[in-house]
């Protein structure tokens, strides 16, 4: 069976357990429990161990997507994920500038732990005091000039948003896959 | 794009740093309503950015705070500053060059206005916790000549010295760095402001290696003040935030009690050994090639 896992992060009420829904083929084995701190004001539940849920697609090949706690106090999860993780997605809530500081800090978690393929999703871009997808990749850290990800916009709520943000994440590992050819094809030439 | 908030939940030093690595040119407005009934009385604040830099600031949009500012110090009389509040509707250079211009003030009379103006001024707005701001990008700086002196601070500068003036950091507090964490240095040298010792020592001592907790140990100085001063270097982007080795499943489970509430110990190690057991091999473009259409066939 070959298996690819990807990581769906993001700080609270950015819509991670939704997306995983929205693509999981089964019943979303999830760990919500009820919000008993800040994050009750937010939503009545919060993921606190992880999502997990499957896509397959013919006989010996799996997508797992695994959804990550979105509060700091469960990162030894985000460790445990991100380090087996073939590529991630960043959801940040567009709407929400009180949560970018925390999602610069789990952005800068997950580059520190692993170097694969990631993207930015942006969700509730539709919703008041929105920020601009400019503006977010600014409050994330990304200097204007410098390489950044992909920023996209995201609806968990849509499957077709959640698909067409795991097929950019899929071309870019596609392109990383081809590097890495390239690269070792390049160093096969070198020692003939 | 104009950008809207509280300053509760997106932090001045959050916008100036913001504002700096973006080199924005506009006007932040920042406003607290006035509530009589509960004794609190209006604010209205506006700052002027050119390409990331504080080039003005006013309590208000009339165009004359600089003047004003002229007469309170009886450094104008009462014609020339009648004329002056003329002329400023068609200067073509800041107020400031121009009374240097024709010598009616010099350099450190400049410096005198331009502190007053803008650096105590916009220190003081860090302790604003519960007001509204909005950042509006499209603001020209060319119709506020008469609120600028020619000189301006970068934004970043303008911040350290406001989150040092800072003693109530309660607003503050989920953002800073917690004691475990590391703090790297982003430049190898000292900026060209000055830090104070603390920051100093600080900066030197963040090797990415040590925990700021250790840091302070090192120093001498409490965790706390260790973490203000983290995210004070931090928000001016001379350092970063490293997260050094992440706390085990028990560890957490020990410093969080409602984490220890909320999820069982052996239902969580299960949850996280059915992913951890397993190694991370590479998957095949046949395998992404396929799950791409797959999913565009999903559509």
């Amino acid at each position: 069976m070959e298996i690819m896992r990807l990581v769906i992060t993001g700080c609270v009420g950015a819509g991670k357990s939704t997306f995983v829904r929205s693509i999981s083929e089964i019943e979303v084995v999830d760990t919500d429990r009820k919000a008993t701190d800040e994050v009750g004001q937010m939503k009545q539940n919060t993921t606190v161990s992880m999502d997990f849920g499957t896509l397959s697609f013919g006989p010996d090949m799996s997508l797992h997507i695994y959804g990550t706690p979105g509060q700091s106090r469960f990162d030894f999860m985000w460790d445990i994920l991100i380090n087996k993780a073939h590529a991630y997605i960043l959801l940040v809530a567009a709407h929400r500038p009180s949560e970018f500081h925390h999602a610069r800090r789990i952005l800068n978690f997950m580059n520190q732990r692993a170097t694969i393929p990631m993207l930015i999703g942006v969700t509730h871009s539709d919703c008041s005091g929105a920020w601009s997808l400019e503006n977010i990749t600014l409050a994330l850290g990304y200097l204007p000039g410098v390489p950044q990800p992909p920023v996209i916009m995201v609806n968990a709520n849509e499957k077709e948003s959640s698909v067409d943000a795991i097929v950019a994440l899929l071309q870019l590992c596609m392109g990383d896959d081809e590097a890495t050819d390239s690269a070792e094809t390049d160093e096969e030439l070198a020692t003939v | 794009m104009a950008l809207t908030g509280y300053l509760a939940d997106y932090s001045l030093a959050e916008i100036l740093q913001f504002i700096q690595q973006g080199s924005k040119t506009g006007l932040l407005s920042i406003s607290i309503e006035p509530n009589p009934a509960e004794n609190i009385a209006g604010v209205n604040e506006y700052t002027w950015f050119q390409n990331g830099r504080v080039v003005a600031h006013a309590k208000d949009l009339s165009s004359f705070g600089l003047i004003s500012m002229l007469e309170k110090r009886n450094w104008v009389g009462a014609e020339t500053s009648a004329n002056l509040r003329v002329q400023s509707k068609t200067l073509t250079a800041p107020l400031g060059l121009h009374l240097k211009s024709i010598n009616l003030v010099d350099v450190e009379q400049l410096r005198i206005l331009f502190h007053a103006q803008v650096l105590q001024a916009v220190c003081s707005l860090f302790k604003l916790q519960n007001a509204k701001f909005h950042f509006d990008d499209r603001a020209s700086v060319a119709n506020i000549k008469p609120e600028m002196t020619g000189m301006s601070v970068t934004a970043v500068e303008v911040s350290l010295l406001g989150m040092r003036s800072l003693k109530d950091w309660t607003y503050l507090e989920r953002k800073l760095p917690a004691p475990e964490f590391g703090v790297q240095r982003l430049q190898e040298a000292l900026p060209e402001y000055k830090l104070d010792t603390q920051e100093t020592q600080m900066f030197t001592a963040s090797d990415g290696k040590h925990s700021i907790g250790e840091i302070a140990t090192e120093i001498g100085i409490s965790v706390r003040k260790a973490q203000e001063i983290a995210f004070r270097l931090t928000a001016v982007s001379l350092l970063k935030e490293i997260a050094l080795d992440s706390p085990s499943l028990e560890q957490s489970l020990k410093k969080s009690p409602a984490l220890a509430n909320s999820i069982s110990a052996s239902s969580a190690i299960s949850a996280s050994s059915a992913i951890a057991v397993s190694a991370k091999p590479k998957v095949s473009n046949s395998f992404l090639n396929n799950l791409v259409g797959f999913l565009k066939k999903q559509k």
